[in-house]
């Protein structure tokens, strides 16, 4: 099993770095404005992506419990069960992520907790309240809760690592990947580096589909 | 849950509205689309509407505000703003070139200091800041903002406000956008490259280790990574050339992308499989750097074709490159680049300086002369209102005048690309039927190759006949042979010559017998004073002689008053005649400073000899009756015509003068230039029947005389008349008088057969030699990789130098 680790020790990070890297331009223009009002200095900026990174480790860290909890924790028969279910069920979106061009799924009550996300943001970053500057990092590490699918899929993908710190780690790297579009220059990396935005759809529902396949590929498959 | 993501690419797909969003301006999927009729904000995802909510909570001002104080994104400061400098934006000549949509009131605009979504978003919200504005819609990818007004509006208000809170703005016409569709092309091109080249060198860092004998788990690991980067090349990188490959199978036609697709497939696929199987024959390494090299080729290419396709257009080199833009309002000019000038704007033109765009005069007055589009020689006074064009000369004094339209739009480019043959050169046609053949039997000798493989193990034939693919694409032939011609037809342009199209080229290159018409080719085509003899007395007379020509309009009245001006530039007042009397036919007389003088025929001096005199008209100057001086006039032969006849004679077989003039006349010419053949006393159809029975004829004459004959000839070179009636029947114009650049044009001609035929035969060298040692199993794939472009390279070199070296100017 050493070659295998060893391949996946390198190849999922790079794979995920890459993929959050290149899949960016998105962030760049759906959150560029909301970074400019969240963060005035430099040492703002700082804050607001260091709360970030603090949140999506965080959830990272859950998904992975979960994986953990719900694949290990269960009989050996059924954890196996329960991990083909994941695995299939992750493949089956995708799919339909593929062939529809992205996955929406109504979820009931989703326009009454947005209303809520949005006047939280609100109060955060209104520029009439004293000591708005402080709040960069709390909006930084609030900002999962604005609606991103890029971002859920990574972290239910996640959740096949079946590993707390692994999945927090990987959350980490995708984080990693987003900081040169916010960061550096929205409007450079974003002509240079990205992918066309309309591509990222396809990307989603290809990593749920790596997400389904490739654990079980691993385990079961010897290379040779 | 996931909820919605960002939708599908909007060009393959038609489940995307044609909406934009309206927080990252991306498109819109249609199912999110109902709410834009009722006026809603729609957006791509409910990420884009949330962040959206969050943002338009506060004032437009704070934002600006934010953007002004973020040292993050700190700015130089703004051009100093000259307020007045938008406001040419409003002149009607102005918006009718740039504005359009209903009743005229969207205008683009090029945006400078855009890079981010604030920016993008306080940008399209200006109609805050200035009264007037409809809507402002703007792409970050493009940088251009389409400003819709309403009625009141002005679109100089809306520029310079944008230019007050920070942006650049520069109004786009037509020629802009193509650029930058162009551009972005290329950019495009370059990604692809980018990614081919990035994958490359990981793979062969990769394939490094392997070969020095990497083993175990590294070694697995190293050929999946290599397996794994090899997928954006063969599918991203490569795609060019399957769908060059597609069309060629649907077209039933080989070209170069066949054999290029071929090898990429068949080696991708073997790859792949011994990949999984785990055998050592993979070619990822071979395979990028082909694909890299290739792309890189294709695009080198590219970019010298469009640099030399934007300098073909007679605009480089009949129209300046800058010119003085002049401000009415503070009576000062300044230099400009041509390619700046927009309708509207007004330009200061020098005595002896070319015009640099179309346009009305303003002030000034002059001669400017228009020989190029009405083909008549004689300059045309000038006046507030009348029109001048792009490339004709100011012989007057200065002008001001009004630009109407430049670069593309001028009425030379739009004349010229309207006339552009398009057809194939008939070098490249033999070549690519040659290289047709070529490949067949490329193909057919790899499949040999495969099946005999005698001795051999599948595997090293396979190898085999993949370097002899690899080597055998004709790439000289689709890189090389056209820009061989498109520079051979710059460095004709260089010289004056326009050509229409590149196969005009060839043509001239093929011609061996040359026919030179007379009168306007070799000759300046009207009467000149060709001696002013004093046969009696000190006075030379000739401002006598002009006061009593200046009111005639006889030929000969011109071409003395003509010679009395260049002798004298400043002449006497007309109140010195009296009694002027004019017998048509004749000649002139009347009283000057009470003396009579007369000038009509005078009887030629015979010792000058029979022939000459057969050219010529002599009259002469009678004081009170005697004969004072001698007048000979004559349409005189250019001076440069008989240096460059001798040079013709040298590079024709034949040279030949046909003209329908006398005998006599033609034979002078004939033995003045050294010519041995002449035919005189020619009808049109005598012409046309000389010159359609020889093969191998270029005819030179007048565009619209000569049209008959020139249509007839093989080739045709005009010389004089208006360009669009020349190319009716002519393959090329020489905008310069007279014969000079000829000689030049054809040694450019057969020079860029030479160099064509020449960087062929080298490819198909390299070519076989290659395939032969890839046969012999000396070539593996990775070196046949590197090789084939090498060559193409080395084509590539050898058309540039060839052409362009020889003829640099």
């Amino acid at each position: 099993m050493d070659c295998h680790s060893s391949v996946t020790h390198v190849l999922v990070p790079s794979a995920v770095l890459t993929a959050s890297l290149l899949g960016s331009g998105h962030c760049a223009l759906m959150c560029g404005g909301l970074v400019m009002s969240a963060a005035r200095s430099s040492w703002q900026h700082f804050l607001y992506h260091v709360g970030r990174l603090a949140s999506y480790a965080g959830l990272g860290y859950i998904s992975g419990l979960a994986g953990e909890n719900v694949i290990s924790r269960l009989p050996q028969s059924v954890s196996a069960a329960a991990a083909w279910a994941v695995a299939l069920s992750f493949v089956a979106l995708g799919w339909i992520g593929w062939r529809k061009g992205g996955l929406h799924l109504p979820v009931p009550g989703a326009d009454k907790i947005n209303a809520w996300t949005v006047r939280l943001f609100r109060l955060l970053t209104d520029p009439s309240k004293p000591g708005r500057h402080y709040y960069a990092a709390l909006i930084g590490a609030l900002s999962i809760f604005l609606p991103c699918g890029w971002l859920y899929s990574f972290v239910l993908a996640s959740v096949t690592l079946a590993d707390p710190l692994k999945s927090a780690g990987i959350m980490a790297v995708f984080w990693a990947g987003t900081l040169p579009a916010l960061v550096v220059s929205p409007w450079l990396m974003r002509r240079v580096v990205f992918l066309p935005e309309s591509v990222l759809p396809k990307l989603s529902s290809l990593l749920l589909i790596a997400a389904g396949v490739l654990p079980i590929l691993m385990r079961y498959v010897k290379f040779s | 849950m996931p909820v919605s993501l960002t939708p599908q690419q909007d060009l393959r797909s038609k489940k995307t509205s044609p909406f934009p969003c309206d927080h990252c301006g991306l498109p819109v999927p249609e199912f999110r689309a109902a709410a834009k009729s009722s006026g809603e904000k729609i957006f791509c995802c409910e990420g884009c509407r949330t962040v959206y909510q969050i943002i338009t909570g506060h004032q437009l001002e704070e934002y600006y505000e934010i953007k002004k104080g973020s040292e993050f994104f700190a700015r130089s400061q703004p051009a100093s703003s000259v307020l007045s400098r938008y406001s040419y934006l409003d002149e009607p000549v102005v918006k009718e070139k740039l504005a359009y949509g209903s009743q005229a009131r969207c205008m683009d605009f090029y945006v400078e200091g855009v890079h981010c979504v604030a920016c993008l978003w306080l940008i399209e919200r200006i109609g805050k800041l200035v009264p007037g504005v409809e809507g402002v819609q703007m792409s970050l990818g493009s940088m251009v903002a389409k400003v819709t007004l309403k009625e009141q509006g002005s679109f100089s208000s809306v520029a310079e406000g944008l230019e007050r809170i920070g942006y650049k703005p520069h109004p786009v016409s037509e020629g802009h956008q193509a650029r930058d569709l162009n551009s972005a092309e290329n950019r495009r091109e370059m990604t692809r490259i980018g990614v081919a080249g990035f994958c490359m060198m990981n793979i062969m860092i990769l394939f490094i280790s392997i070969y020095a004998g990497a083993e175990g788990g590294m070694l697995h690991l190293f050929r999946w990574l290599s397996g794994l980067l090899f997928i954006p090349v063969a599918v991203y990188g490569a795609a060019p050339f399957y769908r060059g490959a597609l069309s060629s199978l649907k077209i039933r036609e080989i070209n170069i992308d066949l054999p290029v697709a071929g090898a990429l497939l068949l080696g991708s696929a073997a790859s792949v499989w011994n990949l999984v199987m785990g055998s050592e024959h993979i070619y990822f390494d071979s395979l990028t750097a082909f694909v890299f090299l290739l792309l890189s080729a294709r695009y080198a290419l590219k970019t010298i074709y469009q640099k030399t396709a934007s300098q073909m257009g007679a605009g480089e080199f009949l129209i300046p490159k800058s010119a003085l833009r002049w401000n009415p309002a503070t009576k000062t000019s300044e230099v400009a680049a041509v390619e700046t000038l927009l309708p509207g704007e007004f330009l200061l033109i020098p005595q002896g300086e070319i015009i640099a765009a179309d346009g009305e005069v303003t002030s000034g007055g002059g001669y400017a002369d228009f020989h190029m589009f009405s083909g008549e020689s004689e300059p045309v006074k000038l006046k507030p209102g009348s029109k001048v064009f792009a490339g004709t000369v100011n012989v007057g004094d200065d002008l001001i005048i009004e630009v109407s339209a430049s670069g593309r739009q001028t009425r030379i480019e739009r004349l010229l690309e309207s006339v552009q043959n398009l057809e194939k050169p008939k070098t490249v046609e033999i070549a690519d039927a040659a290289a047709k053949r070529y490949l067949a039997v490329v193909f057919a000798g790899a499949a040999v190759l495969v099946v005999t493989s005698q001795g051999l193990s599948f595997s090293e034939a396979f190898d085999r006949a993949l370097s002899m693919i690899i080597i055998a694409c004709p790439c000289a032939l689709a890189l090389a042979t056209p820009l061989v011609y498109r520079m051979g037809a710059r460095a004709a342009a260089q010289r004056g010559v326009l050509l229409k199209g590149v196969s005009a080229l060839d043509k001239l290159s093929r011609t061996r017998n040359l026919y030179l018409d007379k009168t306007g080719t070799l000759t300046y085509g009207r009467y000149q004073v060709l001696s002013w003899k004093i046969l009696k007395g000190m006075d030379d007379l000739i401002e006598t002689a002009c006061l009593l020509e200046k009111r005639s309009q006889h030929p000969i009245a011109i071409a003395i008053r003509d010679y009395a001006h260049a002798v004298y530039p400043l002449m006497g007042d007309l109140s010195l005649v009296s009694d002027w009397k004019e017998v048509l036919g004749r000649g002139v007389s009347g009283k000057v400073n009470g003396k009579h003088y007369e000038i009509k025929g005078a009887r030629a001096d015979t010792r000058s000899g029979a022939i000459e005199a057969s050219l010529l008209s002599s009259v002469g100057i009678f004081e009170e009756g005697d004969l004072k001086v001698l007048i000979i006039l004559g349409d005189k032969i250019r001076e440069d015509s008989p240096a460059t006849a001798e040079v013709l004679k040298g590079q024709f077989e034949m040279v030949q003068i046909v003209t329908g003039d006398r005998a006599e006349s033609g034979a002078a010419a004939a033995q003045v230039l050294g010519v041995q053949k002449f035919t005189a006393e020619m009808s049109p159809e005598d012409k046309r029947s000389i010159l359609g029975a020889d093969p191998f004829s270029l005819m030179v004459g007048d565009g619209a005389n000569d049209a008959a004959a020139m249509k007839a000839a093989s080739v045709s070179v005009a010389v004089q008349g208006s360009i669009e009636t020349s190319f009716q029947c002519a393959d090329a114009y020489l905008t310069t008088p007279g014969i000079g650049t000829l000689p030049e044009l054809i040694s450019i001609a057969r020079r860029t057969r030479s160099v064509v035929w020449a960087a062929l035969l080298t490819s198909l060298a390299y070519n076989l030699t290659g395939m032969v040692l890839a046969i012999l199993g000396h070539v593996t794939p990775l070196v046949a990789a590197i090789v084939m472009p090498l060559s193409s390279l080395t084509v590539l070199v050898i058309a540039y130098a060839g052409v362009n070296l020889r003829f640099k100017k």
